[in-house]
């Protein structure tokens, strides 16, 4: 039986549109540097990949409650907690604790801030938009309140605790292994899997034995983890934990997750693309900063980065539905 | 309801030879959806490689009744014995131990899954060498035999997304998980939706098939005709009450129509 065969072209078209933020990247990267000759210089690129893979992480968060099929607003207020919580601990009982042990006490409170989202969104059956909105804003004021208002600078904590973030093969390196990981995890486990049925159609899978409870349970944890390892990086990169850490997250970890093509009716997307996405961000924030624009404008910013990039993917997901319809 | 601890709690048909003991029989089954009394005390059984017609109306309970026996949904009360031993179906999970295997109304497919990881759905193969990762290569030689044994032209577009297929394929591919998986007894819930007169001969053929291989098959449908042609037994729900549980072949299709306008019509319900 001979059957539909894709042609080689619309193979093409499709490929480039599920994974358009790498392209869209390097075009958006060049049109930059021509106006801003500056940014191709290579101390500008690793500026660029140092500012993008703290936030990647927190991008990686994002796009994995996208694809379950749920959204997480705590994501910065868990990083600025982690990293706050972590900090302080470090900074009064430093002699305590073994310099690589601290290393997983962000990633720890980060994965415990996320066991509490799931666990209300998972076995209460709360609304996950509305859970997170508390708990962004728990979140948020405990950070102020443990840090009594203080910065918490580099003098305090431990060399190896500012390693990851601030040594750049370190940096990349872990960015990249773990990204990988995450994919692979996402495509070839079972659990990935699931995360994509939940995200697709909860009763679904439970009418297939897969348990949304606990997936939802796993889908949060998993985003309160790559808050906590962002938490890291971010302390790293900035040698210290400014009061402010975490209130910028938010916002760009959706645009650059929904540029990289993780739809927001969930189900769909790749990890590899969220990635793609952030460094599109990354670069647009390099070239902003080389003017100097207000904090206020840059929240202006961040709201229409939003905007388009969700009317973008509208467009891109018609566009890639309408040639996956004839063929 | 009832919560036993162990799933073989007591024997209570013993002394009955194995031939007579139904693969699975429930008792007096209660169901409540809020005030709306969904199930009043039905009693159900088949046997190994019996197939039972399961008619009514819509809102009749059919579907309510199976998805008990899937493990969708819990009884309020009533007892499940399975091979004469009382059991308790919790979940699909349990269901699927027992070797029930469901192909339910609602089709139970994810959008955005392409066809082989929809067949696997909750159950996808994995590596034997390395048991974390999926067994991608695997998934789609398999579901390539089943689609092409149903006869689905489907076989090329295996790593199709499934919102992209017609509605009878998309009703194939359920079809197709129940062939896959099926064990002990195959739920299918009115599984000739959407389908050509080929696909539905296709299904038909199918529960033949699970006769002969001695799986029992419990065949819901709104329409008496399709369930007559392959059914062992006929039984009638409806607002959930069991009305009729006749043998088929003592009986006419006319026969049989008759006494469901007369047993329905009796107890006030609409045909």
């Amino acid at each position: 039986m001979i059957g539909l065969r894709i042609q080689t072209r619309q193979r093409l078209i499709l490929f480039a549109l599920e994974n358009v933020a790498w392209p869209l990247f390097i075009i958006i990267y060049i049109i930059l540097g021509l106006i801003r000759p500056i940014m191709f210089s290579s101390t500008y690129f690793i500026y660029i990949l140092y500012l993008t893979i703290p936030l990647g992480f927190a991008i990686i968060a994002q796009a994995i409650c996208l694809i379950g099929g749920v959204l997480d607003l705590s994501i910065g207020s868990i990083v600025g907690f982690s990293a706050m919580l972590a900090g302080l601990i470090l900074k009064e009982y430093l002699h305590l604790i073994p310099p690589p042990l601290a290393l997983l006490l962000p990633v720890s409170f980060g994965i415990l801030c996320g066991m509490f989202n799931g666990f209300f969104i998972g076995f209460f059956r709360l609304n996950p938009f509305i859970v997170t909105l508390a708990t962004m804003m728990v979140f948020q004021g405990l950070k102020i309140i443990i840090s009594g208002g203080f910065t918490i600078p580099a003098g305090y904590l431990p060399e190896l605790y500012l390693l990851p973030g601030s040594d750049l093969t370190i940096s990349i390196t872990s960015f990249i292994v773990i990204s990988v990981v995450m994919w692979f995890f996402l495509k070839y486990t079972r659990k990935g899997i699931h995360i994509y049925v939940i995200g697709g159609d909860q009763n679904v899978g439970y009418m297939m034995g897969i348990d949304p409870r606990w997936m939802l349970f796993l889908i949060f944890t998993l985003s309160g983890m790559f808050s906590g390892i962002s938490a890291l990086f971010y302390t790293g990169f900035n040698r210290s934990v400014p009061i402010t850490l975490g209130n910028e997250i938010l916002f760009p970890s959706f645009a650059a997750a929904i540029i990289g093509g993780i739809s927001l009716r969930g189900g769909r997307g790749s990890i590899i693309n969220a990635v793609g996405g952030a460094l599109l961000l990354g670069v647009i924030e390099a070239f902003l900063v080389t003017f100097a624009i207000s904090p206020e404008a840059r929240i202006v910013g961040y709201g229409f980065m939003v905007l388009i990039a969700i009317l973008f993917n509208q467009f891109r997901e018609s566009l890639r539905d309408s040639i996956l319809r004839k063929i | 309801m009832e919560r036993d601890d162990s799933p073989f709690e007591m024997k209570i048909s013993s002394h009955e030879k194995p031939d007579n003991v139904p693969l699975l029989e429930l008792r007096d089954i209660h169901k409540f959806y809020g005030k709306v009394h969904a199930l009043k005390g039905v009693n159900f059984k088949i046997y190994e490689g019996e197939i039972v017609g399961l008619i009514g109306d819509n809102g009749a309970g059919k579907s309510t009744l199976v998805k008990i026996i899937a493990g969708v949904i819990n009884r309020d009360r009533g007892e499940i014995y399975y091979k004469g031993e009382k059991i308790n179906i919790r979940s699909v999970k349990d269901a699927r131990k027992l070797g029930i295997e469901t192909a339910f109304q609602e089709m139970t497919l994810i959008d955005s899954l392409d066809v082989g990881l929809n067949i696997f759905l909750g159950r996808e193969l994995v590596n034997s060498s390395a048991p974390f990762i999926l067994d991608y290569k695997n998934m789609y030689i398999r579901s390539r035999e089943i689609v092409n044994k149903l006869g689905l032209r489907i076989a090329d577009n295996l790593r199709r997304e499934v919102r992209f297929l017609s509605g009878g394929e998309r009703q194939g591919i359920v079809v197709a998980r129940a062939m896959l998986f099926k064990s002990k007894l195959v739920i299918l819930d009115e599984p000739t939706r959407n389908l050509s007169v080929a696909g539905v001969r296709m299904v038909l053929d199918f529960i033949r098939d699970l006769k002969k291989e001695g799986i029992a098959c419990i065949f819901i449908s709104h329409t008496l005709h399709q369930v007559y042609d392959v059914a062992d037994r006929i039984v009638l729900l409806s607002r959930g009450e069991k009305l009729l549980d006749v043998p088929r072949q003592k009986h006419t299709l006319e026969e049989l129509e008759d006494m469901i306008l007369q047993t329905t019509y009796s107890s006030g319900s609409h045909v």
